[in-house]
């Protein structure tokens, strides 16, 4: 299975992420959000524990990478070990662990602005899971 | 076949019928041959979405640059009523919010700056912060950042960015009233705090341009620019606080249709009644983030000259470098408009579309009551851009708006898979074109074969009578984020 791929979008990127469970979809989606921005180089080690939650299974799609954009960009932390916890439909509690990106030594590519709502979808396939997110750049 | 019907050689209707639930009908200012790719493009859906906004006016209206955006198009507008239940959506000012461009003139010509160019471009890639990751030298405290929010640029004149007059050369003089900081989250504090003075990334840019053609001798004598003249263009916008606002207010905004008993068929077009709580707290955020980016260009305006200085070696009086005029061009913002032969105040949506208001518009600057407001039409980093005046169909037929931009015309995974860097670089090379970027795919995905022809979407306008041409800019140096 495919952990995501990228559509065809005029302006924004699209994104396909699939997923064995909900959360292996997840991650998939942001491992597609970091591929976007860079190759991240880490200069130290972070641990961090959040909960999020939404109105509904995609909208907490959006909160998931929204909040690892967050951390992008206010502080420049990438993460890239997940440890996700559905707590019904619409909360999720994650530990995160990654660190501060060293600019210097990484590839960087484009900046995310921001997780958008349009043609956002969270299904359910014969295999798993599969989402529809754009990021607008 | 296309549901659209043809109104003149410019503009086409996409009648009230296309959809359930639109208001009002479309229309779209574009040429026959513009029409495949737009309804190709998804488009049409967007601009019948945005007719079905409550309190909508006149049109769901599109300019020339139009393609697929998400909840308005990308060169969406839309004037909704006060009086009528009219509501204000995020989604019609973007996430990048108050993202626009700031042209400067200087004395040099190009001649004078050519064999230096190199330079040039590098002190410039080195002053400018650019692309993801870096941060601006200017950290603010959030006393110091709350400031910015409520003073825009004014508060970048008084830290030593530029002069005090370049404020009555920007749209709102730099500073939209009513901004209201107390709703902003702390995380837009903190994504904000620091990147005053930051380029970022994607379509963002500093041009160094040589004036090439000029079509209204008068209007570009009024803007200091005169052929073979060089000019400096910035396109940029609130950055991650501005991203963070949107976002925080699409979660409010995203329930207040279900409070308020309407139906949007889309969800990035989250709305909410202007005189609403939620409405009021989305336009004070909006109007932060606003002020946000009038510092932002101030700054990077301000930093582009002090390039220059350093790089040519050159005194401040040699360069004359002075704002010509800086347009925000996702917006949202009251206006006294006529519909149907009587003056309202509408809230203008203005979703990659820029104001175009005539001569003797009390709102134009009054060094340019006379010619009109200046519009800056940015094209791509390879040919030209584009400066115009606003004209008085505007006012009538598209609240005082005009195009933006070129507008894509390949995708951003196409001009990957389709161009590459060193391709790039040689096309720009050729063009005779420097270019610095931070981001090799970035760039690749700005390339000119990339764009639509911006010559083709402002003859539209200047067909149409919203706006003049006056000059064309070419860019001979580039830095990217």
């Amino acid at each position: 299975m495919k952990a995501f791929e990228f559509f065809e979008h005029t302006a924004d990127i699209g994104v396909h992420a699939y997923g064995r469970t909900l959360e292996e979809l997840f991650i998939n989606a942001a491992r597609a959000l970091y591929e976007v921005q860079g190759r991240f180089d880490l200069a130290d080690r972070r641990m961090l524990k959040a909960e999020l939650a939404a109105n509904s299974l995609d909208e907490l799609l959006v909160r998931w990478l929204s909040e690892l954009l967050y951390h992008l960009s206010a502080a420049g932390v990438c993460f890239t070990h997940f440890r996700l916890q559905f707590t019904g439909e619409q909360k999720l509690t994650v530990q995160m662990e990654g660190g501060a990106v060293d600019f210097s030594r990484s590839e960087v590519f484009e900046e995310v602005k921001a997780i958008t709502y349009h043609q956002l979808s969270v299904k359910q396939t014969t295999d798993g899971w599969m989402a529809t997110v754009i990021f607008d750049v | 076949m296309h549901p659209l019907t043809k109104i003149s050689d410019v503009l086409w209707e996409l009648p009230q019928s296309y959809k359930a639930g639109m208001r009002v009908p479309g229309r779209i200012y574009a040429t026959e041959q513009m029409l495949s790719r737009i309804v190709g493009d998804n488009c049409l859906e967007q601009v019948a979405n945005v007719a079905c906004l409550p309190g909508i006016q006149s049109y769901s209206l599109a300019m020339p640059d139009i393609h697929w955006g998400y909840g308005f198009p990308i060169g969406g507008v839309a004037a909704t009523a006060l009086d009528e239940g009219g509501v204000i959506s995020p989604g019609g000012v973007g996430y990048d919010i108050n993202c626009g461009v700031r042209l400067m003139r200087t004395n040099l010509t190009q001649e004078e700056v050519a064999p230096k160019i190199h330079d040039l471009v590098s002190q410039l890639f080195r002053d400018i912060p650019c692309g993801l990751g870096e941060k601006s030298d200017l950290r603010l405290g959030r006393d110091e950042e709350r400031k910015v929010l409520s003073q825009g640029a004014r508060w970048a004149v008084a830290h030593g960015f530029g002069a005090p007059e370049d404020v009555d050369l920007i749209e709102e003089s730099g500073c939209m009233a009513e901004a209201e900081s107390s709703n902003i989250t702390e995380r837009a504090l903190e994504r904000g705090a620091g990147q005053v003075g930051s380029l970022g990334s994607g379509n963002h840019f500093v041009e160094v341009q040589v004036t090439d053609e000029i079509y209204d001798e008068t209007a570009a004598n009024t803007m200091g620019l005169f052929l073979g003249g060089i000019t400096v263009m910035i396109h940029c916008g609130s950055r991650g606080f501005g991203y963070q606002v949107c976002d925080d207010y699409l979660r409010v905004l995203g329930r207040a249709p279900e409070k308020y008993g309407f139906r949007l068929p889309d969800r990035q077009l989250a709305s909410a009644p202007i005189n609403s709580p939620e409405g009021q707290e989305y336009l004070a955020a909006m109007r932060c983030a606003a002020n946000y980016a009038f510092a932002n260009r101030q700054v990077l305006g301000s930093k582009a000259e002090r390039a220059f200085l350093h790089a040519l070696r050159i005194s401040p009086d040699a360069l004359g470098m002075q704002l010509v005029y800086d347009v925000p061009h996702n917006i949202a913002k009251f206006e006294e408009h006529v519909v149907n032969g009587r003056s309202r105040r509408v809230c203008m949506h203005r979703k990659g579309a820029t104001r175009s208001f005539p001569p003797h518009h009390p709102l134009v600057p009054a060094r340019y009551r006379a010619i009109g407001q200046p519009v800056l039409v940015p094209g791509d980093m390879g040919r030209y851009s584009f400066v115009l005046v606003g004209r008085p169909q505007a006012m009538s037929q598209t609240f005082g708006t005009v195009c933006h931009g070129a507008g894509r015309l390949m995708s951003r995974s196409q001009a990957k898979r389709e161009l590459s860097f060193d391709q790039l670089r040689r096309d720009m090379e050729q063009r005779g074109v420097v270019m610095m970027a931070r981001g090799r795919g970035t760039a690749v995905e700005e390339a000119s074969a990339a764009y639509k022809d911006v010559a083709e979407v402002v003859n539209v306008v200047d067909s149409a009578g919203l706006a003049g041409k006056v000059c064309r800019l070419r860019p001979i140096g580039v830095v990217k984020g």
